[in-house]
């Protein structure tokens, strides 16, 4: 994809995140309950609402954070060699942790 | 085609992420944002694996909780208030960055007229309405935390 679209992502996923993740800060530190209780977070883990969202966010927030982790690195690194390495490197890195994290979003709500 | 340098020689390194020619207000935004960005991958990264422990069972969920959440431990609930915090601050300066770089609150492009306007005038006042909101939820998670008013009591 065209450098300008992927920074395009970039923003929208932060812009995502200002509410996806304002509200998960807000509802488990700031909302008082019990929300790592066990009971509160398989209600969770139940309701489909929460699995959907947390897939959007697992997306958004991945991509968000490895797209700026790479433009730290190719400060530093400039080589069309090095940069490839990064690219490669930073999107398997992504695509095994939403991977997993895919999975253990969505196996407690059919278990 | 030619070979590209390994390095500029103006490359100025990690001491350019402090000192990149001046250091204003919008600089250590900056430095900020970036320690905060960093610091929040490698946690998201910790976080997936730690949290994915309640596709096990409850029994692993509730035992992964008893020793690392900040209910068990004062200096690991202070170390969740940090990571807070920089979500916090990477937030609402995030929201700057994404209005300022799509071209709003700059002001309207004019002819350079002196005495000059530099758009840095314009910007700072939503930086500064930016950086009182982001001060307003600190000071939430000052009390939800450490004061009995959130999840922590
Ligand atoms: C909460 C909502 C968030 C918003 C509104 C936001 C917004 C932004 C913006 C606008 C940028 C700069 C882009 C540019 O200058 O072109 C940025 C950079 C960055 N963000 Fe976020 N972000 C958010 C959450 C996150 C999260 C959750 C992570 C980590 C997983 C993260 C990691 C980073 C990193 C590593 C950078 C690069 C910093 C740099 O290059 O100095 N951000 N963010
Ligand atoms: C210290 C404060 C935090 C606490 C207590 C917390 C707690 C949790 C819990 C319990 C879950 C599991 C889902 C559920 O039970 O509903 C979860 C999921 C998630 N959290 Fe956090 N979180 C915190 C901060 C963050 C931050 C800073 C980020 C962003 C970098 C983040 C991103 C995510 C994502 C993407 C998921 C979904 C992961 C998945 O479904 O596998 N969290 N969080």
């Amino acid at each position: 994809m065209r450098e300008g679209r992927l920074w395009l992502l970039h923003l929208i996923a932060g812009f995502l995140m200002f509410f996806l993740l304002g509200s998960h800060i807000f509802f488990m530190h700031m909302a008082g309950g019990e929300p790592l209780s066990v009971e509160e977070t398989f209600a969770r883990a139940k309701n489909i609402a929460f699995p959907l969202m947390y897939t959007i966010f697992v997306a958004a927030a991945l991509y968000h954070g490895l797209y700026g982790l790479r433009g730290i690195l190719f400060e530093r690194f400039h080589t069309p060699f090095s940069q490839k390495v990064i690219n490669w490197l930073l999107s398997f890195l992504g695509t095994v942790w939403f991977l997993y994290a895919l999975a253990t979003t969505w196996i407690p709500f059919f278990k | 085609m030619e070979r590209k340098k390994r390095h500029y020689p103006n490359f100025p390194g990690v001491v350019g992420w402090i000192y990149g020619g001046n250091l204003n207000f919008e600089r250590v935004l900056f430095l900020l944002h970036r320690i905060t960005g960093l610091a929040l991958i490698f946690y998201l990264f910790a976080h997936i694996i730690v949290v994915g422990f309640r596709a096990y069972s409850p029994q692993m969920w509730e035992m992964v909780m008893g020793r690392i959440s900040g209910h068990a431990n004062p200096v690991i609930l202070f170390f969740e208030w940090l990571l807070v915090l920089a979500v916090i601050f990477h937030m609402f300066n995030g929201m700057r960055l994404i209005f300022l770089e799509l071209g709003f609150f700059v002001g309207k492009p004019s002819r350079p007229v002196y005495p000059y306007r530099t758009s840095i005038d314009r910007q700072r006042i939503f930086t500064w309405i930016m950086m009182i909101l982001a001060s307003i939820f600190v000071i939430w998670s000052i009390f939800a935390f450490f004061m009995g008013g959130g999840s922590h009591a």
